[in-house]
């Protein structure tokens, strides 16, 4: 059995493998992507059976999801329920915006569990999975050094963050590709 | 069960095959696995030369469906 994630990061040479490959029998190939990739490559050409789609996590589920990330009453009340609300049911926002408050200090790991200390209620919580790697570029230590990477998300030249060092890599948004310092990201 | 990211290029393919054939795999090793999968030939050191450049990231310049079956050869032995 194969399992391939992120199928709609996928380029064409890739989809191409997975196609010829779904013309064998005798194989069982998982693809986890979002939904946009049968916009490239519908499900028959890559030799889907069965498509399966995930609906956004149910707001308990969330709330539990949560708590399994940064334990049972770590963050206040209402900013646990607010981060529910604003995730969407998005498991990926949820991460990356728990990952930003780490960045930022607001959420510590210390040895007897995670701590936060961000306040009784964020004033504000991003609405997107990109804003929330926006907010941490900007709030790189360093960013007047000045750009260090140049990223290509999909066709569109951008910049993707200012940072300092190696360890201020952020991830280009649109391709999830890691950009370090002085590298030409391609996506 | 063998599990690759997907992402530009064929890293996945090669991430698979990693898996499947395991640290450090050589021109040998790919052989013996297609000698234990039961094909014997010169298919199979056409198969290693388009799998161990694959591996090592080096330029791929063989027709793409004849790098295919060489992958799924080895994968599938």
């Amino acid at each position: 059995m194969w399992v391939l994630e992120d199928l709609h990061l996928a380029g064409g040479d890739l989809l191409a493998f997975v196609s010829h490959a779904a013309r064998g029998t005798g194989r069982l190939v998982l693809l986890t992507a979002r939904s946009e990739v049968l916009t490239r490559v519908p499900a028959a050409t890559l030799g889907a059976d069965e498509t399966l789609q995930l609906a956004p996590l149910e707001p308990d589920a969330t709330a539990t999801l949560v708590d399994a990330l940064v334990g049972v009453g770590t963050l206040p009340p209402a900013v646990r329920a607010a981060l529910v609300v604003s995730s969407g049911g998005n498991p990926l926002f949820l991460e990356e915006v728990l990952r930003s408050w780490t960045h930022s200090g607001a959420l510590r790991r210390e040895p007897q569990g995670w701590r936060y200390d961000g306040g009784a209620y964020p004033a504000t919580l991003p609405t997107t999975v990109q804003t929330v790697f926006q907010v941490r570029s900007t709030a790189c230590p360093g960013r007047s050094v000045g750009w260090c990477a140049w990223g290509r998300c999909r066709g569109r030249r951008s910049r993707p963050a200012r940072c300092p060092s190696w360890a201020c890599a952020i991830r280009c948004p649109r391709s999830a590709r890691s950009v370090g310092r002085g590298a030409r990201g391609t996506a | 069960m063998w599990t690759a990211r997907a992402g530009i290029g064929y890293g996945a393919v090669a991430q698979l095959l990693r898996a499947a054939l395991g640290p450090g795999a050589t021109g040998e090793l790919v052989l013996d696995r297609l000698a234990r999968g039961g094909t014997v030939g010169l298919r199979d050191e056409v198969a290693v030369r388009h799998v161990l450049p694959l591996l090592a990231e080096e330029p791929l310049t063989d027709p793409r469906a004849d790098l295919f079956s060489s992958w799924l050869t080895v994968l599938e032995a």
